[in-house]
């Protein structure tokens, strides 16, 4: 079984109520498909904006295939500085 | 021959203190005409019926480190700085104290004006780190910049 690792940023980490969770991923999956789950699970996701980056990389294409070694994360808009 | 660094980005945890500030203000190249820098702090905004009281920052660490480095050294090829720096503060930080510095050098002042003014918008754009403003009625909001 593959997993991978999804971690939450700042009011996401709320809304989840947690900042990282491991999933599994019995087929291939697109990033897209799993947004889309996360959003079913966790209603709260779809009400917010947020930016989807793996690994270091921010995702521009929902259509690309998840790797069981890819860091995903989930951040709302940046408020540093 | 190894090349001098001349970029730097660091989170601390708390304030960015006076004594941090005026080390990192010192100036040993003799080429640097001008050295600017630009400290951030946390205001007591007002929001509903409340007070702002503190900020606490968060970030994703590793990917704030690319993508502030990444701005610096774009930034110091654009205007030809010497150096250049940025300090963040994570934790909470109380309204008054300073959570974010800037500091770059460089020959002359135009440069440096620019330079830092370019580092601290983009900063805010593109490096994930996220505030939670804590209110004096114990309540708290996300920060979002404007």
């Amino acid at each position: 079984m593959r997993k991978v690792k999804l971690r939450y940023f700042g009011r996401l980490s709320e809304i989840i109520g947690s900042d990282n969770e491991i999933v599994e991923l019995k087929h291939d999956k697109t990033l897209g498909i799993l947004n889309a789950e996360l959003q079913l699970k966790y209603p709260g996701l779809s009400k917010v904006h947020y930016l989807i980056f793996v690994n270091s990389t921010k995702a521009t294409n929902l259509d690309i295939k998840i790797n069981n070694t890819d860091e995903i994360s989930f951040m709302p808009p940046f408020s540093g500085g | 021959m190894k090349s001098k660094k001349n970029i730097w980005f660091e989170f601390i945890e708390g304030p960015v203190s006076q004594q941090l500030i005026s080390d990192a203000e010192q100036n040993t190249d003799k080429s640097s005409g001008a050295v600017v820098s630009f400290r951030g702090y946390v205001r007591d905004d007002t929001i509903g019926d409340s007070r702002v009281q503190s900020i606490e920052f968060s970030a994703h660490k590793e990917i704030a480190h690319n993508e502030a480095t990444a701005i610096l050294k774009q930034i110091i090829a654009k205007y030809k700085l010497h150096t250049a720096r940025i300090i963040h503060s994570l934790g909470i930080i109380d309204a008054g104290k300073v959570c974010f510095f800037v500091k770059v050098s460089s020959g002359h002042r135009k440069e440096a004006f620019r330079a830092i003014e370019e580092i601290v918008d983009v900063f805010k754009e593109k490096v994930p780190v996220f505030g939670k403003e804590i209110l004096a009625n114990g309540k708290y909001a996300w920060k979002e910049n404007k």
